[in-house]
């Protein structure tokens, strides 16, 4: 297993995203690495975001929970590198560098999929604690807030990148999604 | 009763009459507490075509049917009259704890009506009133006015007051209470100075009565638990209500330089985080409120060091700031105290202002007209210097006094296009070009240009839905949804309500109807379902819409001024919009019940909501 932090993990979790690129058909089943990615570069080439998020500072992890329907054994941790209305970086990372993102905000796999269709208004979820900012502080809380727009326009772009999610998927599909998991876990620890 | 005293306090000005009066428990059902039950004494005892500023007018002072109890967020009040800056019905609204202490004094309300021939302030002590002589106060201001009343009565009086403003019948003049927080809106603070009425002092141990206190601590405990840990609550606490700025502004719609363009340059200048660094001292709340929205601020460089006060909030921010191209947050700081201290409203102020400098930019206003200032926009100088002259109608502030409509009116030459006000009442700092829907609420809002009554800013700039009415969802704010202008009406309806129980809007992002239906049975022990609380918040709407239409108001005065119309945005994400009101009028009459070509309200609608008496008064007898 690649050591979580290292160029070396950076590299093969690089070079992992590369070669499913060219293997997996468009459009990406929604958290596998290739569908990061591109929600990466999504976010990287929107003007919008770039507006609204100008003075966004700090790495945000979405955690999904655990959800064995989905094909989720265990929580899976996806952060975004962001800072002041540039992308950094998106991947799918081990808990010990999720949990350390600025912004932890945490929800069921079922929530997140509304969330991400545009069936749940995310600025609502958050309001009402349904996506849980973990552990809850106000001074992080009210960055959050002052960040509506900006989450908004995240849940867009994913939108666009992608609406195909592992429990949607035939049986053939899920099996391979579940041993891409197997292989993230075995190979980057996630 | 329970939740409410029951009683009202009538105060007659001229003959210095006190007299108490019990609130029938039908009308206390029917129109709750604060807003509704003050309105519908307005609608039955003011005739129409009063001089707002004349002794027929009736200033009602109302606290909410929630007021007192631990409710959260909920110990406000409302002033009811008929504005001399609308010359329609009005009404204010305002925290602190000055609404609580109210009941507490042994009233709900009270009714001032006549016109005193000498300053006098009203001072009541559990159950006991009294009209005193108020000469020392008059050309007071209202820190040095709650000061010297405190002194005299005693520290656990609170005090509601006028400054000078009031006094001098500045049009849009506040009323203060606990120095700092405003009645601001439409001039009920010169409807007070016109009945030379100078303070309202109130003390009171009365306890306020809960019907069900095991039900009603289970659902305000469970309140309290999800404003603890709620981002909007955080966000609130964080930055006060200036957290909005940056949201408004990358939406295109932060109005600047009197609503030329809707993206302000140096809104990071201006905005929560830099009034956190630049002013802040600490965050402070009204009665039971766990959000603490207010700020307490200090200034600490410039001409103005070592000023002291609350605020400013995001209104006053953003009207006096990016609304006057005015990058100067200790400027902008200092006219919110004066405003405060003179008893001004602070929207309306700095819109005139604002107004002013565009008049001043097109050669409309010269300096020969301004006493030689240069009213130029960005000029921080000059707006502290024009508040001061508002305030005391001093030069070219005599003019400013009147507000914008009549400003406009006087000076003609096409200022009537970028005079921005609805009905009157200077518009708050959203620009409806950048969420179509808001244009509609700022046209059919009860009391001309408003924001507050029916916050569907919510749900387009903010992008927080209101989980008070089922669906408030705006799926894209640039576009004119007919469908959609059932949001401005359920939210009109149920903001209403939480006027009249005395709730703080925030809360209607975090409470759903059922849960506010709950604590209403609770409080008062009545059967309270949601069904009610959607009726009364209609038929309080309805009941005031009929006191305008009474006044002469038509479907034209639904409308706005003619550079959101015609005008473009320039720039930003909403460059090229302008609000086609025609579309969304129609479908929103439709689900108001009113008809389409007067405006009024429809004998069918006034008696399904159990105004019957009212179709007489707006459509004569043959309609009964």
């Amino acid at each position: 297993m690649y050591k979580a932090g290292t160029k070396e993990w950076e590299d093969y979790y690089d070079k992992l995203v590369a070669q499913r690129k060219k293997s997996e058909s468009i459009p990406y089943i929604v958290l596998t690495p290739e569908w990061v990615s591109e929600f990466e570069k999504k976010i990287q080439g929107d003007d919008r975001y770039k507006q609204v998020a100008k003075t966004w500072e700090g790495s945000v992890t979405l955690v999904f929970k655990a959800d064995p329907e989905a094909g989720l054994d265990k929580d899976l941790f996806v952060l975004m590198d962001l800072w002041h209305g540039e992308c950094r970086s998106v991947k799918i990372v081990p808990s010990e560098i999720g949990r350390n993102g600025d912004y932890v905000l945490e929800a069921e796999y079922g929530r997140w999929k509304r969330v991400l269709k545009k069936e749940l208004n995310v600025v609502k979820e958050l309001a009402t604690n349904k996506l849980k900012l973990v552990p809850f502080n106000f001074k992080n809380a009210a960055k959050l807030a002052a960040a509506a727009q900006a989450a908004l326009r995240l849940v867009d772009l994913s939108g666009q990148v992608s609406n195909k999610f592992p429990d949607d998927l035939e049986s053939k599909e899920f099996d391979s999604f579940k041993a891409l998991l197997k292989k993230l876990n075995t190979d980057f620890g996630i | 009763m329970f939740g409410l005293m029951g009683k009202i306090l009538r105060v007659n000005l001229t003959d210095k009459n006190i007299s108490e009066e019990r609130i029938p428990e039908e009308v206390a059902k029917k129109f709750l507490g604060g807003r509704g039950i003050a309105s519908k004494y307005l609608f039955d005892e003011v005739k129409s075509g009063i001089d707002p500023l004349g002794p027929e007018n009736k200033l009602i002072f109302m606290s909410g049917l929630l007021a007192g109890t631990p409710s959260p967020s909920a110990g406000r009040y409302s002033v009811v009259a008929k504005s001399p800056l609308t010359n329609i019905w009005a009404q204010s609204n305002s925290g602190g704890r000055w609404g609580v202490d109210l009941k507490h004094s042994g009233f709900d309300g009270i009714i001032f009506e006549g016109i005193s021939e000498k300053p006098v302030y009203l001072v009541i002590d559990d159950g006991q009133a009294e009209i005193r002589d108020a000469d020392d106060l008059w050309g007071k201001n209202v820190t040095e006015t709650t000061g010297v009343l405190k002194e005299k009565l005693g520290n656990k009086f609170n005090v509601a007051a006028i400054g000078t403003a009031g006094e001098n019948l500045v049009k849009y003049a506040a009323i203060m209470n606990d120095i700092h927080r405003a009645a601001g809106r439409c001039g009920l603070g010169a409807v007070m100075g016109s009945k030379r009425l100078k303070a309202i002092a109130v003390n009171g141990t009365m306890e306020i009565k809960i019907a069900d206190k095991k039900t009603f601590q289970e659902i305000s405990k469970k309140q309290y638990e999800l404003l603890g840990e709620n981002i909007l609550g955080a966000g609130l606490q964080g930055y006060g209500t200036t957290l909005v700025l940056d949201i408004v502004n990358v939406c295109g719609g932060l109005p600047t330089r009197n609503w030329q363009t809707g993206v302000c340059s140096f809104a990071e200048d201006i905005n929560g985080e830099s009034l956190s660094e630049k002013v802040l001292v600490d965050a402070v709340g009204c009665f039971a409120c766990p959000i603490k929205c207010g700020r307490r601020t200090e200034i600490k460089k410039g001409p103005y060091t070592g000023e002291k006060g609350e605020g400013p909030e995001y209104e006053t921010v953003a009207i006096f700031g990016a609304m006057c191209d005015n990058s100067n947050l200790e400027a902008i700081t200092m006219a919110n105290y004066l405003c405060n201290d003179y008893g001004l409203d602070t929207i309306s102020c700095g819109s005139t202002i604002a107004f002013t400098m565009e008049c001043f930019e097109k050669g409309i206003l010269k300096t020969e007209d301004t006493g030689g200032m240069e009213i130029s926009f960005g000029n921080s100088d000059a707006i502290i210097e024009l508040v001061h002259r508002i305030a005391k109608r001093e030069g070219v502030g005599d003019l400013l006094a009147e507000g914008t409509r009549i400003m406009a009116q006087r000076l003609g030459q096409g200022s009537e296009r970028f005079a921005m006000h609805v009905k009157g009442l200077e518009l708050p700092a959203y620009d409806s070009r950048a969420a179509k829907i808001t244009g509609l609420a700022f046209a059919t809002a009860n009391r001309g240009g408003d924001h507050v009554t029916g916050y569907v800013q919510g749900p387009t700039f903010l992008a927080s839905p209101f989980l008070v009415i089922e669906e408030s969802e705006i799926e894209d704010p640039l576009k004119e949804n007919p469908a959609e202008t059932k949001v401005v009406k359920d939210l009109e309806d149920a903001l209403t309500v939480f006027d009249a129980v005395g709730s703080c809007k925030f809360m209607g992002m975090a409470s759903d109807a059922q849960e506010i239906s709950e604590i209403i049975a609770a409080v008062t022990g009545w059967k309270f379902e949601v069904e009610d609380f959607r009726k009364i918040g209609e038929r309080i709407y309805n009941l005031e819409r009929a006191f305008n239409v009474r006044e002469g108001l038509t479907r034209a005065e639904d409308t706005l001024p003619k550079r959101l119309l015609e005008e473009p945005l320039p720039e930003g994400p909403a460059e090229g919009n302008v609000n086609n009101l025609g579309i969304l009028l129609d479908p929103y009459y439709e689900f108001r019940g009113w008809d389409k070509t007067t405006g009024k309200p429809t004998p069918e609608k006034l008696r399904e909501l159990g105004l019957e008496n009212v179709i007489k008064q707006i459509y004569g007898s043959k309609e009964q």
